[in-house]
């Protein structure tokens, strides 16, 4: 899995990604260690993934966020797709290669600030363990 | 002269986005256009034409998109403030 996340990460940013440490966090975690835990909660937030699917969606900036999908197809030759999401002040613009970019709007819209408040909400909990509503640290269990 | 609405949009809990610069733009470039050469006339069309696709961009957003545009760039914002916290 950390390996499906620095080619992620290098085809989104093209950053290397040398003396990534996996999951379990060190004393103070990177920034991107913090991301790839992220980016993990907010690949299941859409359901059950396909099998021979990998999915990531994640929060890159304050306003980039990241839909990443990889698969093989029928011939075994890995397919992969990169979504980014831009918010800009008129609108939040959809990135594809290869595709016209267009300010998402309607079911669409709506659908993309349900995955972003639910990724918010579990990420808070899980990564952070804050309150998502009050900010304030959740009490140990 | 084309009359402009007057609101643009409004996010809850902020002051409605008045929607008066056009009309401020229309009024000022007549007054260049009096005494404006062609050439820079046209420069000045030019721009009150950018000034007017920018307004209809803000005019077809509605308030419930700009409340929800609004709603992302503060998750954006949080995570942003939860991660330095953690880094540190």
């Amino acid at each position: 899995m950390a390996g499906f996340f620095v080619s992620t990460w290098r085809l989104i940013i093209g950053a290397d990604q040398d003396g990534y440490g996996g999951l379990s966090f060190k004393a103070r975690p990177t920034e991107r260690e913090l991301i790839q835990r992220e980016s993990e909660i907010g690949g299941r937030l859409f359901g059950p993934v396909p099998a021979g699917h990998h999915r990531q969606f994640f929060n890159l900036d304050p306003t980039t966020w990241v839909w990443y999908e990889e698969w093989r197809d029928e011939k075994g030759k890995m397919q992969h797709t990169t979504t980014r999401y831009e918010l800009h002040e008129n609108g939040i613009l959809k990135v594809q290669e290869g595709v016209p970019y267009y300010y998402i709007e309607g079911q669409e819209l709506q659908n993309l600030i349900a995955a972003m408040r639910l990724y918010y909400e579990q990420v808070s909990r899980e990564v952070y363990r804050h309150d998502p509503l009050t900010g304030r640290p959740l009490a140990a269990a | 002269m084309k009359k402009t609405p007057d609101v643009v949009y409004k996010i809850p809990g902020e002051q409605p986005v008045v929607a008066n610069t056009l009309e401020t733009v229309r009024q000022d470039l007549e007054l260049i256009f009096q005494s404006a050469s062609p050439a820079e006339a046209l420069r000045y069309d030019n721009t009150a034409l950018q000034n007017e696709a920018r307004f209809d961009v803000q005019k077809a957003l509605n308030t419930e998109q700009a409340r929800m545009i609004a709603e992302a760039a503060a998750f954006g914002h949080g995570l942003k403030d939860r991660r330095l916290a953690a880094t540190r």
